[in-house]
């Protein structure tokens, strides 16, 4: 009777300390992060299709501070839609961390209030086909001394808008909350990536490392506000000429890639010179690639889905909507990055 | 080019008559008759302003020379005249802070130093900093169409406490003023009247920063009478505001609204002014206020100068071109919808004269040594008697003022130039020449086209056309331009107008007044002077165009004989030299115009046995004469009958031998050649000779193809009658008239066999002719 008492009690403690992927439906989301474009391509309205996605989030303009002009939106997007379409848009602003630092209360009272209307100015605007938008995100890579000013931002921000509010965290945030602070929103995007900075750790896939990934999310930890997953689907490489770093490449990884002769681990030289529009690689450049495949991201899901608890329902978001990086995945490995949540 | 012109040519003769087209028509500033020219007089301040049909725009250098600008007025007066203006100019506007120091080689800067004036030193800093934030800043939260910017906010902050801190009262107001500027620029309208109230607004002495001040007051003034009251204070005493203001002043308020601001009879004055010049109408009885309250106000001149152009356009644009003045009511669809009356036109020149009468009586009362430009002002008033055509009196004033010693040239010129005109204008009726004593003054003036046209208007409309002509044709080749419209116009329309002396007397003058001008042009060949040498140089050069001329204005009567005289007359070279005629035209080989004997335009070749001359104006009228003598006389009174009304058909706009009668189609809508219009159009002759041909034809045959040429006449005249206005079915039009023509009803009757043939099928024309025998 002691022994079968143990195991019971054993049992319990183990559901206690790791509780399992509760899963049950995923709403397929995508990020769209471009500023310069008007409407979508015809290969992306085609992904977007085929992977019944249900909500975008676009990005509809960024904030910065300016000595003159004080806070004031950059970047700004004009996505337009003129015929009706099955998913929702999520606004999204994504805020420069100095913005808090630089900004008192009345600034912050300001901001909220100009971020809510021109949202809504944007919404009207441009998106008025669309079914009616229940929620906004913000973005910002908050730290310790902008966490008040930021959190503050939020809560004012909420008050005005009087809808959802919700934010991205990045892994540190959500691995130290003590320190960081929870904002003060409805629910929270986690982003699974980005966890290293480019240029200070060259041997590191600097998108997505799984073995940095495992040291955040190194125990299950259970976070006050409700999560949802942002995962990345694009690549880059970084370029470096007389090795000194010149710039990042976004595009036309297929047609650079032939010409790449790997020297190390995620480094590569360029074997032949290649012209392409605003680009010109010499013989001998080097080049860092930072490539995400689905494998590594299967991966990182399978570490997400042991190790975050999520709740039945959650929205999954890829990063971001380019048909010049959604081409290099196929249907259903995009598909499967969504449904391996729910599994 | 030739081939260009020619094509251009024959794609006007061939379009159809009165169909508006779109292109270019002179208007506005083109066609706007004006002596007075304000650059003349010396009213630069107030020159964005001139009397115009363009819209207003600022000039680019607001003052003629340093010493108008009242701000270096103001730093000279501030340096106690120490420093000149030049070095002012360069510290006040060209020179950066950081080059603010005590080794600068700028006088107004080493002034500062040496008489230890940091005051005056931070405050021009200060200024300079502040210049990059007087601006707008588009609202980035597209909230509103400007944004206020923090940084700006606390240099207006800046200059309040800067203005507290100085001792100078000349620098405090200039910080004040900063600040309002900034505020302004910053959307912070209650801080402009804030410190506009606590700093300005009981100032009893008036001075620039004043008025710079009340011009940021007055734009955001929301009491559009108070505004306007402002506006016109700040109008007259601010001349680099003066165009930043303007439209502040707003004509839909009554004139006593704004009046009921104003407390001294000096700021009333101001608002008529200001009124004044927003009116483009008479503004007279304004006017009259103006120097009723304040004599000396500085706009006074200028308002009279604004007058008398505004009676130049209307009396003169309409006399001498018989346009509409440039500056009208008229919308384009109204201009066009009206017909063209000359007598309507006189009337309102009558009543705008019958103005200038009035605002010449109010000129002779201004007691001159009030105002400030007393010898403009006379010239004006000699202008208006021009205008008035008190001749006399004029040249009276002219003679009286010329005995002053002025140094403008350009005003001078302007007397020589009113003199001439009413020299010229005061003739003896029936004896209308160039005077002696006036070619000096149109030789120097020859450029002027404006001028150059009126005198010739003048000896025109009194009897002298020959000179009116030679006039006319200097203004040939000469950059600038005229165009005018004629007393015969009956419409308007977008080709009612001339551009050319040629294409003006082919229109308008007789065959006897083109004959004066011939013998006038070679009675004096000889003459060598510089003023004939100039008056002639056209017509002599065109003399035998001008031969041509006659000789086409008898063809117009039909009579040939007569043309064919003044046709010899003409050397060989000429043809060859003239662009629109068969052989010069086949010579490029790409026109359709053919001998007119024997060929119809649009019609395929079918006489045989051509006869073979080179063709031009006097050989086809030669032959002409010949086959009409065979017509009437020969065994073959069908053949040349036949012929001859070929000829007749394609001498008809229809035609390829149109040059016949016509220099070019494109100035039909001024209704010319009364003598020739409808023959030019429907071809009665060309009917009459297919007639003749009929009633002499041998065989049946030949009978049905003359009376399908004689159909082909009728269908013109119906064509004519029968305007096909709506353009919309032109296959239900063209049906409808052919069902409408007689002598194809005929054909169809007493020729049914081959009325299919010569209706339907032009191919069997040959057979037709060869079966004439």
């Amino acid at each position: 009777m002691k022994k079968i008492l143990l195991t019971i009690l054993f049992v319990l403690l183990f559901q206690a300390c790791s509780k399992p992927n509760k899963v049950e439906n995923v709403e397929r989301a995508f990020y769209y992060w471009k500023s310069d474009n008007w409407n979508l391509s015809e290969m992306e309205d085609k992904v977007i299709d085929t992977q019944k996605v249900s909500k975008l989030y676009v990005k509809f303009f960024e904030v910065e501070h300016n000595n003159l002009m004080g806070n004031i939106p950059i970047s700004k997007n004009n996505l337009s839609f003129y015929s009706d379409k099955k998913f929702t848009v999520v606004p999204c602003v994504y805020i420069r961390n100095e913005v808090f630092l630089e900004s008192k209360k009345e600034a912050l009272d300001l901001l909220a209030d100009n971020v809510a209307f021109l949202i809504n100015k944007k919404k009207e605007d441009n998106l008025d086909r669309l079914k009616e938008v229940d929620e906004i995100q913000m973005d910002c890579d908050w730290t310790i001394n902008s966490k008040e000013n930021y959190f503050y931002f939020l809560k004012k921000l909420k008050e005005i808008y009087k809808k959802k509010v919700s934010c991205t965290l990045r892994l540190y945030p959500y691995k130290y909350p003590d320190k960081m602070g929870i904002p003060p929103v409805d629910k929270v995007m986690l982003m699974c990536y980005n966890l290293i900075n480019p240029l200070d750790n060259k041997d590191k896939n600097s998108i997505l490392d799984i073995n940095e990934l495992v040291l955040y999310l190194n125990k299950q930890r259970e976070y006050p506000v409700h999560l949802d997953i942002a995962l990345p689907i694009y690549s880059w490489m970084q370029l470096y000429q007389n090795n000194q770093f010149t710039k990042v490449i976004y595009n036309d990884f297929d047609k650079i890639e032939p010409f790449l002769k790997p020297i190390k681990p995620l480094w590569f030289e360029v074997t032949k010179d290649i012209t392409l529009p605003n680009l010109y690689l010499r013989v001998g450049d080097k080049v860092k690639y930072d490539k995400i495949t689905s494998n590594q991201l299967n991966k990182a899901i399978n570490i997400i889905k042991k190790k975050v608890i999520l709740e039945k329902q959650i929205t999954v978001s890829l990063f971001h909507l380019d048909a010049e990086q959604t081409k290099y995945f196929s249907h259903e490995e995009i598909s499967t990055l969504y449904s391996s949540f729910s599994k | 080019m030739k081939k260009f012109q020619l094509y251009i040519l024959l794609l006007v003769s061939s379009s159809i008559t009165s169909v508006f087209g779109c292109g270019f028509y002179p208007y506005g500033e083109d066609i706007r008759f004006c002596f007075s020219k304000p650059e003349y007089f010396n009213m630069y301040g107030f020159s964005e302003f001139n009397y115009s049909a363009d819209l207003f725009y600022p000039n680019e250098e607001k003052f003629k020379t340093l010493a108008e600008n009242p701000n270096i007025i103001f730093w000279h007066n501030y340096c106690n005249g120490k420093v000149n203006y030049n070095e002012i100019q360069q510290c006040v506007y060209e020179i950066s802070t950081d080059q603010f120091n005590i080794k600068s080689t700028n006088q107004m800067l080493q002034h500062f130093y040496l008489v230890k004036d940091m005051e005056a030193i931070d405050y021009l800093k200060f200024a300079k900093n502040c210049e990059s934030l007087n601006v707008f800043f588009e609202d980035p939260w597209e909230r509103n169409e400007r944004v206020s910017i923090p940084e700006r906010a606390k240099m207006i902050q800046l200059a309040i406490n800067q203005s507290k801190k100085v001792k100078s009262k000349k620098l405090q107001k200039r910080y004040i003023f900063l600040a309002i500027r900034l505020a302004y620029y910053n959307s912070q309208p209650n801080d402009i009247i804030k410190l506009f109230e606590s700093t300005f607004a009981n100032n009893k002495q008036k001075d620039i920063l004043y008025y710079w001040s009340l011009y940021f007051r007055a734009i955001i003034e929301k009491n559009k009478a108070l505004q306007s009251f402002y506006a016109s204070q700040v109008f007259i005493n601010a001349p680099d505001k003066r165009f930043a203001v303007f439209y502040n002043f707003s004509n839909d308020v009554p004139i006593n609204e704004i009046i009921a601001y104003a407390k001294t009879n000096q700021e009333r004055a101001n608002v008529y002014a200001l009124a004044s010049i927003r009116k483009h109408d008479k503004a007279l009885e304004y006017i009259k206020k103006v120097y009723e309250l304040n004599p000396s106000n500085e706009a006074l001149s200028f308002l009279l100068l604004r007058e008398v152009n505004k009676i130049e356009d209307w009396v003169f644009t309409s006399y001498f071109s018989l346009y509409d003045p440039s500056v009208n009511i008229f919308n384009d669809d109204k201009k066009y919808s009206e017909d063209f009356s000359y007598d309507q036109i006189q009337l309102r020149i009558t009543k705008d004269r019958n103005y200038a009468t009035q605002v010449l009586a109010f000129a002779n009362v201004v007691k001159t040594i009030k105002i400030k430009d007393p010898l403009e002002w006379n010239i004006l008033k000699i202008q208006l008697l021009f205008i008035t055509e008190d001749y006399n009196t004029c040249l009276k004033e002219i003679a009286s003022i010329k005995k002053q010693t002025f140094k403008s040239k350009s005003l001078n010129n302007q007397l020589e130039i009113t003199e001439t005109l009413c020299l010229t204008a005061n003739q003896k009726e029936g004896h209308f020449i160039i005077l002696p004593e006036t070619k000096e003054t149109i030789l120097k003036n020859k450029s002027n086209v404006q001028f150059i046209f009126a005198l010739g208007r003048i000896l025109e409309y009194n009897g002298n056309k020959t000179d009116a002509a030679l006039l006319f044709s200097t203004l040939k080749g000469i950059g600038d331009y005229v165009t005018w419209k004629s007393k015969k116009n009956k419409t308007r329309s977008y080709r009612d107008y001339f551009h050319e002396y040629f294409q003006y007397i082919n229109v308008m003058y007789s065959i006897e007044e083109v004959k004066d001008l011939i013998a006038n042009v070679e009675d004096n060949t000889t003459l060598n002077d510089a003023f004939s040498n100039w008056k002639y140089n056209t017509s002599r050069n065109e003399l035998q165009k001008l031969y041509d001329l006659v000789a086409t204005q008898y063809i117009r009567k039909n009579d040939l004989k007569s043309a064919l005289l003044y046709f010899e007359k003409i050397s060989d070279s000429y043809w060859d030299e003239t662009d629109y005629l068969w052989h010069r035209a086949n010579a490029s080989g790409n026109v359709v115009d053919e001998n007119p004997f024997f060929l119809l335009k649009f019609t395929e070749d079918f006489i045989p046995k051509k006869e073979s001359f080179t063709l031009n104006k006097k050989t086809v009228t030669a032959k002409l004469i010949t086959y009409i003598n065979k017509a009437e006389n020969s065994s073959e009174k069908d053949y040349y009958s036949f012929l001859v009304g070929n000829c007749y058909y394609n001498m008809t706009i229809h035609g390829n031998a149109w040059m016949m009668r016509r220099f070019g189609v494109s100035a039909n809508d001024v209704e010319p050649y009364p003598e020739d219009q409808q023959e030019f159009k429907n071809g009665f002759l060309a009917k009459k000779y297919y007639q003749k041909a009929f009633d002499n034809a041998k065989t049946k045959k030949f009978k049905a193809l003359c009376l399908r040429m004689i159909g082909r006449c009728e269908s013109f005249e119906i064509m004519y009658k029968n305007r096909n206005t709506t353009y919309e079915d032109y296959q239900k039009y063209t049906d409808s008239i052919f069902n409408l023509n007689t002598n194809y009803a005929k054909l169809k009757k007493e020729y049914p066999v081959d009325y299919d043939n010569l209706i339907y099928g032009c191919t069997a024309f040959e057979d037709y002719f060869k079966a004439r025998i």
